[in-house]
């Protein structure tokens, strides 16, 4: 029997943390989810929820006397993406090799982990001195990786010179899974991004709206332009995160309420008949096996 | 009546290293290194901008007329410095922003300052800031005045480049801010200079030159806000961080009245961070010095008065 394939977020706000009261059904750290079907260890983006899962994924694999292979997917190389990575303890073993996927060229990549991990601002001595076994691959436009096969599609964003990744993951046992964590909103990029996601079953898209609807970001996805991707790529399982950090618990809650009743006008036009929307929240203290926050349909 | 001048010590993020969320460090917080002296001034002096930093805001609210910052920067690391470009008021025309640091190497912080702000992987875009924007470095041993109002000492402690502590003299009290040094022996000597200085005039007379000037900077402070991330069981000195042991070493020596036990560790959850406190209570009780021994919490407030 397969093993059903399951996400779980460790990290769901963009640009900065958020670790405050008012977030604790939500989340508040930055950036990360893991993408679980029993075999490989796949983590796309490495913002401070990776570190809070370092600890208890090393003791987990020596006791069972493995090495651990780790696949870690970039969106990009801002902070909220990858600053938690000096603090994932795996990195910092040398039995642990960690492989690294962008869709933007080597060097880029490689500069972008060195100012994470640069001694100026961590005790480290840039990325290469972190203990791992390290690579970093340029996926372009493809990479298989276990059961995995990883699609890589880079659109330009204001807010990096690199650009930015958008994912696609096809299981071999069927699961098809789109990861949208920064994306200019306009209508154009967003097109082709629903182009390149056309069909996949699961939809993880950022939904980095601000509390203040007169404030629009034009370099990050709202909770509106998820709706019109889902509804373009017909997904079946929109999952919103990367929320802005001034967003609280009830904030969000709010959002999603405006967003499933504009899902229910469309659904009376014939469209996103079987698209279901939820939230990414983070699920710290429930060991990995236990958790089954999205089953995909295998 | 009490007419005794007061200051209000703010804790706006106790945590080291990273920030922390989870329902289990929610008592003693997840924002990482931040702290506030309010002493009446018509100005906010903020120690380190770590992401407690975004509590800064509510201080900002209740004294709407106060338009000038001062930051003391102990050092450059992230848990101490990621969130200051995210500071609003860089883009308000009505505020100066007044940053005092230490050089990073050979480079002075505004440098540093300048390549984070423009740099191509910070998560906003940033604009040229509106506000007046003035900068101050700050070498090890140097004493200054802030808006000819607050006395600031510094200290070079033993951490990663050039580490200070804090000793701010207020009106009728004193309060230093020890965040992140470990201790100095001859196997971890990690302060930037420090080792060429010890090869100077011998590691024993280094190390005891350090501690005695250590205790001499901390010597009569009322307050002290000492790093305690590790305890004896997971220490890694090399990481630059300290126990509340050694906390308590120093503050008895110096014959400092309260401890705050700060930079707690973001793999230590609220029971963790809570017996530590209970630990330390119990050892306090064996010296003959008595130091009231408080575990700093995101969002506390503290009256600072001498005693």
């Amino acid at each position: 029997m397969a093993h059903p394939v399951r996400i779980r977020f460790h990290g769901v706000r963009a640009i900065h943390p958020a670790p405050f009261k008012g977030n604790q059904t939500t989340g508040g750290n930055t950036s990360c989810i893991e993408i679980i079907d029993g075999n490989s260890m796949i983590f796309v983006n490495a913002g401070y929820g990776i570190a809070t899962v370092g600890d208890r994924l090393l003791a987990t694999l020596k006791e069972r006397q493995q090495s651990p292979e780790i696949t870690i997917l970039l969106s990009d190389f801002l902070w909220d993406s990858t600053m938690g990575l000096p603090s994932f303890s795996p990195i910092h073993d040398s039995k642990t090799s960690v492989k690294i996927l962008t869709g933007i060229p080597i060097n880029s990549a490689i500069a972008g982990l060195n100012d994470v991990t640069s001694n100026i601002f961590s005790p480290f001595n840039g990325f290469q001195s972190l203990a791992a076994q390290k690579e970093i691959v340029h996926v372009n436009p493809g990479f298989q990786t276990g059961r995995w096969s990883v699609m890589a599609k880079v659109n330009q964003n204001a807010l990096t010179a690199d650009g930015a990744t958008i994912w696609r993951l096809k299981h071999e046992d069927g699961a098809n899974i789109g990861v949208v964590l920064l994306c200019e909103r306009d209508e154009r990029t967003i097109a082709e991004t629903s182009n390149f996601l056309e069909g996949c079953d699961t939809l993880i898209c950022a939904a980095t709206s601000h509390p203040d609807q007169n404030v629009k970001d034009p370099n990050r996805l709202g909770f509106s332009d998820a709706l019109t991707i889902a509804l373009a790529t017909k997904t079946k399982s929109l999952i919103l995160s990367q929320f802005h950090p001034a967003m609280n618990d009830l904030a969000i809650q709010a959002e999603l309420l405006s967003l499933q009743q504009s899902l229910q006008r469309f659904k009376q036009s014939g469209l996103g008949q079987n698209l279901t929307i939820r939230l990414a929240t983070e699920l710290e203290n429930i060991s990995v096996p236990d958790v089954d926050l999205v089953k995909i349909a295998i | 009546m009490n007419n005794k001048p007061v200051s209000i010590l703010k804790f706006h993020g106790a945590r080291g290293s990273r920030p922390v969320h989870s329902i289990t460090t929610q008592a003693y917080g997840g924002n990482t290194t931040c702290l506030e002296i309010d002493a009446g001034h018509d100005f906010f002096l903020v120690i380190d901008s770590g992401t407690g930093l975004s509590h800064l805001e509510k201080s900002i609210q209740r004294s709407p007329n106060r338009k000038k910052i001062h930051f003391l920067i102990t050092h450059t690391h992230w848990d101490h410095i990621a969130s200051l470009p995210f500071l609003p008021q860089f883009s308000d025309p009505e505020f100066e922003i007044s940053i005092h640091a230490p050089d990073v190497g050979d480079m002075p912080f505004s440098q540093l300052f300048n390549l984070l702000v423009k740099h191509s992987r910070l998560p906003i875009l940033w604009t040229a800031p509106r506000c007046k924007l003035n900068f101050f470095r700050i070498r090890p041993g140097e004493t200054f005045l802030i808006e000819s109002k607050i006395k600031v000492s510094t200290f070079q402690v033993n951490h990663q480049h050039i580490t200070l502590a804090y000793k701010i003299g207020l009106a009728d009290s004193s309060v230093a801010i020890v965040t992140d040094t470990a201790l100095l022996n001859h196997q971890n000597i990690l302060g930037q200079g420090m080792a060429s200085k010890a090869s100077k005039i011998g590691m024993d007379n280094f190390v005891r030159e350090y501690e005695e000037n250590l205790i001499n900077f901390l010597r009569g402070v009322d307050s002290v806000v000492f790093d305690t991330h590790f305890n004896e069981q997971n220490l890694r000195i090399d990481w630059g961080h300290s126990t509340p042991q050694l906390a308590l070493h120093y503050c008895a020596k110096a014959g400092v009245k309260k401890l705050f036990m700060f930079h707690h560790a973001p793999e230590d959850d609220d029971h963790a961070v809570a017996l530590k406190q209970d630990l330390t209570r119990h050892h306090q009780v064996a010296l003959q010095h008595q130091i009231e021994v408080i575990n700093a919490r995101e969002e506390d407030e503290w009256l600072i008065q001498s005693a």
